[in-house]
């Protein structure tokens, strides 16, 4: 259909990687709507409450009642505060979060699961061809990459509301970030020792036989704890210890600014979710669904895996307390570190078995 | 005076940093102010400011007549109603030497032990929402709110009893309060090993907890701490096994203790007197005899001092009472348990790290009506 | 030796207690919960409920007895109307805090509480139970 447009090659890239990147942040913000949502429910039945009740069935627009209470808001700027970068630094935290999710599959999900309506539209299949996250040859680094921008921005968000508790929240929030980043490379890399690809469609491909999570279990453990880290989620949700320093780093922002903070903190924690699928619990692989849903199995088996892990997400969240922030440091530096580099000696051991095992080729 | 010195740390040292923790903290558990001298993380000094709610009930007291004071006192606990009743019931029969009916006492301990329940329903309650864990903070509501219902059947109210007067008891049990206050006991009992997976069990919060020494027993009795804080350091203090008042001393039941007084141990203390409060009122259902529940006494007592103290769900609470012979006290002093461990919080928490500022407070439980009064 | 089985020891107990945790935060998933709906279930109180207070003119005597225990003094007598009895109390609900000694010490039991708590007003004097309306609290309607 749209091939049919006879676009010059390089305008045709440009339109295929823009239909591919504004479709995967419209996925990633509806599923942002959907972590909060669930978040809400699954927490409030965890404490025996009932969560949002009102709005809607089972209060199912309560989240969009309340976006529209946050953008209608007044936008409160404290007059100590830096004005231009107060509202900058927002924005660039909800691009940077949200530059992830070109590099991963969503783009795929989507059209993937458009093709079930192609028994009635022929043409649907076009759409396949738009899937541009499986480009990136370095997917998995250029993610790491980005996630290592954020404390630098969350740091600079605190300094520049100019309050005690911000600052402090950024100062911890850029401690916890920074230091946790070294084991979660090393487990990355651990996982790249595995593939031999920084794809993340070949490391999916690689797990045809067995889920990396068997083939190195440590490692999964390992990666949960640091992006439960990354994500500032309980039990590392220091930065943002509401009985300590009130909300830490975003306690001065309201309205819209809040609404793309609360936007970036969540999609941070919904792409954790999909990369522990992805690179443990081989992504969309899974048996086949029957009848006319069969094109539809792999992003279900994908989004399945991704939402079990946001649940987990949350019931850790219920089940635990927060870290005092020294003993997190001393976490990441006296047992993750040595347990990561101890998990990349296991890791090559372990690929050396799977390899004449005939598991992994 | 103490502003001065606080304001001249700020101004001449630049490394320190002075965080006021309060008055409006969701961490006070009331308006209490904590003024904080930070170094990186570490705390340096505290300094506690007091007052937010004075209420002056203790001047209150001396403008009512006695027979009116008692539905006055369990507003300086609104969460431990029923002890502040029961002390200041205590301290004046003891002046007038009144008897109180041997039904009535037993009433009398089976509504101190279900507040004492309810009393650390909140605190579990309260800590789980100091280190970050609200789960416990919903469970402990729920839980609680089990235990007031059936206070509100034996009193009539969910929060501000009213239920004690001279001589005995203003009500006798309700129809159908056995059967009810057992279902709600083990509503309760059931989810205490919950409670214990998350905290006392998980590692998070043992790590979080463990470490945060208190005071150990002998700097504990020289602060002048009573109830769950001092047993935390490993003494068996306990009034109702010391002093025994009302029947406790024909009742079986453990005082727990902790063994070192860290934040971790005072939890685990109430979690196990929850069990044995549990137990205290299983036993007085059972072997609570028939009779009277209240004496005829006299309306106000003839001059003298009453001292009395009775063992709270934080601590000794104790009224002094001075009466002169006319309808009105003279003088009512209470003591407040919350009081003295929250003005050692300077002690406590020198050199520990601003995160544990939140598990000290939340360990020690204030209650900031009783603590201004 | 000992050493290791330490070290083994706390590493079982992080993962066991880890474990026990996440399992007992699922557990309350799929348990049923205790709260109510508010304003579309409404609670049940319990016979003793001290709420509202409401008089019985056809038993009040108008001794005064009540406004005479009144901790608060928030009980005023005042002429009644309809002349029997001769004095009935009026209630400041403002300040009334539904302790429930007028109640215990009313020689012939006319005043008592009423399960009525939604008790709201716009001006202070919506609050105060004239006459007409301390003898049907239950019938007035708080919007
Ligand atoms: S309500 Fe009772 S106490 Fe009050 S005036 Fe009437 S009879 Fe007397
Ligand atoms: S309930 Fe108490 S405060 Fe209210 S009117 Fe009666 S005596 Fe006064």
């Amino acid at each position: 259909m749209i091939t049919e447009l006879y676009l010059p090659p390089f305008l045709y890239d440009i339109f295929k990687s823009a239909v591919a990147t504004i479709i995967a942040i419209v996925f990633t913000l509806l599923n942002v709507i959907i972590f909060i949502y669930a978040e809400r429910k699954v927490w409030a039945r965890s404490m025996q409450r009932m969560g949002p009740t009102y709005v809607g069935k089972w209060g199912s627009l309560q989240l969009i009642a309340d976006l529209i209470k946050l953008l209608s808001k007044e936008i409160i700027v404290p007059s100590k505060a830096n004005r231009v970068a107060f509202l900058l630094l927002p924005i660039l935290v909800a691009i940077v979060s949200l530059m992830i999710a070109i590099i991963l599959p969503y783009d795929y999900v989507v059209f993937y699961t458009l093709q079930i309506f192609q028994p009635l539209i022929p043409s649907v299949s076009y759409l396949t061809k738009f899937v541009v996250s499986n480009s990136f040859t370095a997917g998995l680094f250029i993610i790491y990459v980005v996630l290592g921008l954020n404390p630098v921005l969350i740091l600079l968000t605190g300094w520049v509301s100019n309050n005690k508790y911000t600052v402090v929240g950024g100062f911890r929030a850029a401690a916890q970030l920074l230091s946790f980043e070294i084991p979660l490379l090393v487990v990355i890399a651990s996982v790249v020792v595995l593939t031999n690809s920084l794809n993340l469609y070949d490391i999916v491909n690689m797990q045809q036989k067995v889920w990396f999570v068997i083939v190195a279990p440590l490692a999964f453990i390992l990666f949960l704890i640091t992006t439960l880290a990354e994500g500032e989620r309980t039990p590392f949700d220091i930065p943002d210890a509401e009985s300590e320093i009130i909300a830490g780093w975003n306690t001065e922002y309201s309205a819209a600014p809040y609404a793309l903070l609360l936007m970036g903190m969540y999609a941070r924690a919904f792409f954790s979710a999909t990369l522990i699928a992805i690179l443990f619990f081989g992504g969309w692989l899974g048996p086949t669904l029957p009848g006319f849903l069969a094109p539809f199995s792999g992003p279900f088996w994908l989004m399945l895996k991704t939402y079990f892990f946001m649940i987990l997400f949350i019931v850790i969240r219920a089940a635990f307390p927060r870290y005092r922030i020294d003993q997190l440091l001393s976490l990441n530096w006296t047992k993750l570190l040595p347990l990561s580099i101890v998990n990349l000696i296991l890791v090559v051991i372990a690929k050396y078995i799977v390899l004449s095992l005939g598991l992994i080729s | 005076m103490v502003n001065d010195q606080q304001t001249s740390l700020e101004s001449k040292d630049i490394r320190t940093l002075t965080i006021n923790v309060g008055p409006q903290h969701p961490s006070t558990h009331g308006p209490m102010d904590i003024v904080v001298t930070i170094e990186g993380e570490t705390i340096i000094g505290a300094d506690v400011k007091l007052g937010y709610i004075h209420r002056g009930i203790e001047k209150l007291c001396e403008l009512r007549n006695f027979f009116q004071i008692p539905v006055y006192l369990n507003r300086l606990c609104y969460v431990s109603g029923m002890f502040w009743e029961y002390g200041f019931v205590k301290a004046v029969e003891e002046i007038m030497n009144q008897k109180v009916p041997e039904r009535a006492e037993w009433l009398r301990v089976i509504a101190c032990e279900l507040t004492r329940i309810a009393s650390h329903m909140i605190f579990f309650a309260s800590f789980g929402a100091d280190v970050g864990n609200l789960t416990l903070y919903s469970w402990g509501i729920r839980d609680r709110d089990r235990i007031i219902d059936v206070l509100e059947l034996l009193s009539g109210q969910r929060m501000t009893f009213g239920y004690f007067r001279v001589g005995g008891v203003r009500y006798d049990v309700p129809v159908g309060f056995e059967d009810n206050i057992e279902k709600s006991l083990r509503y309760v009992e059931s989810h205490l090993r919950d409670y214990e997976r998350l905290t006392v069990e998980n590692p998070v919060f043992i790590a979080r907890t463990e470490n945060i020494i208190l005071a150990d027993s002998s700097k504990a009795l020289e602060l002048g701490w009573t109830g769950p804080l001092l047993r935390a350091t490993g003494l068996k203090r306990d009034l109702r096994r010391d002093e025994p008042y009302a029947v406790y001393d024909t009742i079986d039941f453990e005082i727990p203790t902790g063994k070192r007084g860290s934040v971790l141990d005072t939890f685990y203390v109430r979690i196990e007197e929850v069990k044995e409060s549990i137990k205290i009122v299983r036993q007085a259902i059972k072997r609570i005899p028939s009779g009277p529940f209240q004496h005829r006494a006299l309306l106000y007592p003839p001059p003298g001092i009453g001292y009395a103290h009775v063992e709270d769900s934080r601590g000794e609470c104790g009224y002094m009472i001075v009466s002169d012979g006319s309808p009105k006290p003279y003088r009512v002093k209470i003591r407040s348990p919350a009081y003295v461990h929250v003005m050692s919080l300077p002690y406590i928490l020198k050199g520990l790290k601003l995160a544990d500022l939140y598990a000290v407070i939340g360990a020690i439980d204030p209650c900031l009506g009783e603590i201004d009064r | 030796m000992s050493r290791v089985r330490e070290i083994f020891n706390a590493v079982y107990r992080i993962i066991y207690g880890s474990l026990l945790a996440t399992y007992a935060a699922t557990k309350y998933l799929f348990l049923r919960r205790p709260t109510i709906e508010y304003p579309t279930q409404t609670i049940q109180f319990t016979e003793r409920y001290r709420g509202a207070l409401e008089v019985d003119d056809n038993l009040c005597v108008g001794c005064g007895i009540c406004a005479k225990v009144c901790p608060n003094t928030c009980i005023f007598m005042v002429p009644y109307e309809k002349g029997n009895p001769a004095m009935i109390p009026e209630i400041d609900l403002q300040h009334c805090m539904y302790c429930g000694l007028c109640v215990d010490y009313c020689p012939p039991g006319a005043i008592y509480h009423t399960h009525v708590v939604k008790i709201v007003g716009f001006k202070r004097s919506d609050l105060y139970l004239s006459q007409e309306k301390v003898t049907n609290v239950q019938e007035l309607e708080y919007k």
